[in-house]
């Protein structure tokens, strides 16, 4: 009855034998699960340079409005003379800001909050208890409130649009399906986003009557879709007007 | 209902076990982040940590899974057994980070409940491509945390061995809805052909080791035997018999039997560890008692009790030597009471 190097787990050690192949073993699949680690990571599609700027809380001033969302216009200085900006405004979480700008169209307001860009455009999470209206008499727009381009037809994606311009990456696809349909449903406006390459062309997605359409779009999101609509410019963003029962779904 | 299990304290193998574990995941988890933010230096910290813990739980899922055949068909791989449940907890934790981070980036600070918005959010059950895949790995977090918590012996000796093994057997179910989580989740959105090919390798891989193992299960069973005479069967020659203290496994009447010899007596006990029935036949004969190759259980040669304090026992069988050959009665002496009466 020797105990060759049959190996019973309580036992302090060990027979050498059993130890040696248990050393090898151990540090083969710690090397494997490292290589995976490396390439898995490694292997990630790449992720857009949108910028949340997670934690800071800045000062804006300028003119809310509501149509077609929720939008803070501001003004600023720059060697040619003032340009106007119109940052999306969303509310802190899941949430849009409607109830914000609500009967306050054309007011002039100062807007605590941070700062969520991608590209051209950008949008400003409001803090909570963030606005503070400074002039409650309308004025009116700074600049022609739409450019019309002309009717379009577009393969794309529809996500939302505080996700998308930095809050999460990546924000778009079948994985982030779910959280883009609980920000849309919660007021966060909602973008149709035509990728090519590296680039990608933002609109703002609203009725052909210019009505927003959250809730009729979240059967749609986070997959390929071909919507065609009127596009205008309007400032810096574009607009895309297209009706939710139009919209049809394209070949991945 | 028993309270006894056994508390099988910590040493110095079970340290040398977790510590090789600890760091396996440690610098799995470092790996995945410090290079994805080399590489990807745009990639938010959040989604590097889902991605890592929820990749690194499934990894180790694929070496937990993989463990029980490669024992059976290599036996020297057999140590990476005993402590396997820590595996388990490990892989619970690291699948738990994941899922809790995902829980909180996509589905809290919105008008539903998390737990309805993960089921409500997506709502496309109707159609395989579009499903709602989060749910899934819910579904598996929840089968892996029920088993996280009873991993535990005293859980064992209070379910009943059968009723813990079926159980524990959830896990392959687990696995199921866990490809199904990547394949109709992050496959659908991420290009990269090392997370598709290690869903399809790490399955097949899997599949085939089942397979092999199983085949070799059954290609063991034994040769028949000839007819009972006066209820014993001639099992062996007494020659064949192993006299190192490994074992001999022969089936009898349905049965499986462990049979060792220490000189010229002979012990037939039943094959089937009380404990999650490891086979006793290939383990040892080590002084009096037939030691267990899976985690160790011990049953007195004669009676198939195991030493005070243990309660447990497999039943024995009747052995005759007549003419240089084995001959095993048929029928098992039932397990006995332990420790009440056990003369042997
Ligand atoms: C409440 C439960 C769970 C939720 C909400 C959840 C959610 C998610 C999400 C959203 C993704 C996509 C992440 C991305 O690529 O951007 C994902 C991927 C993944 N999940 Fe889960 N998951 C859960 C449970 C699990 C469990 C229990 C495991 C394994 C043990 C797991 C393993 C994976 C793997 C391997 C991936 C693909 C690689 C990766 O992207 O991380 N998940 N999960
Ligand atoms: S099966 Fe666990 S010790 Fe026998």
């Amino acid at each position: 009855m020797t105990k060759d190097d049959f190996y019973v787990g309580y036992q302090d050690r060990a027979p050498v034998s059993v130890g040696g192949t248990m050393r090898r073993v151990a540090v083969a699949l710690i090397v494997v699960a490292v290589a995976l680690a490396a390439g898995l990571t490694a292997e990630q599609d790449p992720f857009n340079d949108a910028v949340f700027e997670f934690l800071e809380v800045k000062t804006f001033e300028g003119v809310l409005r509501s149509d077609p969302v929720p939008m803070l216009e501001v003004t600023r200085p720059s060697s040619e003379g003032a340009s106007v900006s119109s940052y999306l405004l969303v509310k802190l979480g899941k949430h849009g800001a409607d109830d914000l700008v609500d009967g306050r169209e054309g007011q002039r307001a100062r807007i605590d909050g941070t700062l969520v860009y991608n590209g051209a455009v950008t949008l400003i999470e409001v803090a909570d208890g963030g606005v503070e209206i400074l002039d409650g008499t309308p004025s009116s727009r700074a600049e022609p409130a739409r450019r019309l381009l002309g009717s379009r037809r577009l393969v794309g994606e529809i996500v939302d649009s505080k996700c998308w311009l930095g809050v999460m990456k990546p924000a778009r696809l079948k994985t982030h399906r779910a959280c883009a349909i609980n920000c849309i449903a919660g007021g966060i406006p909602p973008l149709f986003v035509v990728t090519n390459g590296d680039d990608a062309d933002v609109y703002l997605l609203v009725g052909s009557d210019g009505r927003t359409v959250n809730a009729e779009v979240l059967d749609f999101v986070g997959e390929s879709l071909i919507v065609t609509g009127d596009v205008a410019m309007m400032g810096e963003w574009l607009v895309l007007s297209a009706e939710p029962t139009g919209f049809t779904p394209a070949a991945p | 209902m028993s309270l006894n299990y056994r508390a099988v304290g910590w040493n110095r193998q079970k340290r040398l076990y977790d510590t090789a574990l600890v760091t396996g995941i440690v610098l799995y988890l470092a790996v995945f982040i410090a290079i994805g933010l080399t590489t990807h230096p745009e990639a938010s910290a959040e989604v590097l940590m889902i991605r890592g813990f929820g990749s690194g739980a499934f990894v180790l899922l694929h070496v937990i899974l993989a463990i029980g055949p490669a024992c059976r068909l290599a036996p020297r791989l057999l140590p990476l057994l005993y402590n396997r449940r820590h595996m388990g907890v490990a892989m619970f934790s690291m699948a738990l980070v994941h899922g809790a981070l995902s829980m909180l980036m996509y589905h809290t600070q919105g008008d539903l409940n998390p737990i309805v918005s993960l089921f409500a959010s997506n709502t496309h059950y109707d159609d395989l491509m579009r499903f709602p895949f989060q749910t899934l790995g819910f579904f598996a977090l929840v089968i892996l945390a029920f088993m996280a918590a009873t991993s535990h012996d005293f859980w064992l000796a209070n379910l009943s061995a059968p009723t813990w093994k079926a159980l524990h057997m959830l896990v392959y179910v687990a696995y199921a809805a866990l490809v199904m989580h990547v394949a109709l989740g992050a496959l659908q959105a991420e290009s990269s052909p090392l997370l598709s090919g290690f869903v399809v390798v790490g399955f097949a891989g899997l599949a085939a080791l089942h397979l092999f193992a199983g085949l070799r299960e059954t290609g063991r069973r034994d040769r028949s035997l000839a007819a009972p005479r006066d209820g014993f069967v001639d099992v062996i020659a007494l020659d064949e018999l192993p006299i190192d203290g490994h074992g001999h496994v022969a089936c009898l009447s349905g049965e499986r039997v462990a049979i060792f010899r220490d000189g010229d007596e002979v012990f037939a006990l039943s094959n089937a560890c009380q404990h999650q029935n490891g086979p006793l036949g290939e383990g040892r004969l080590i002084g009096d008692c037939v030691t267990c190759p899976w985690h160790g259980y011990e049953y007195e040669r004669t009676t198939g009790v195991s030493p005070a304090p243990f309660t447990e026992s497999v039943p024995t069988f009747a052995v005759e030597l007549r003419d240089g050959r084995v001959w095993i009665d048929a029928k098992p002496r039932p397990a006995r009471d332990a420790h009440h009466g056990g003369e042997a």
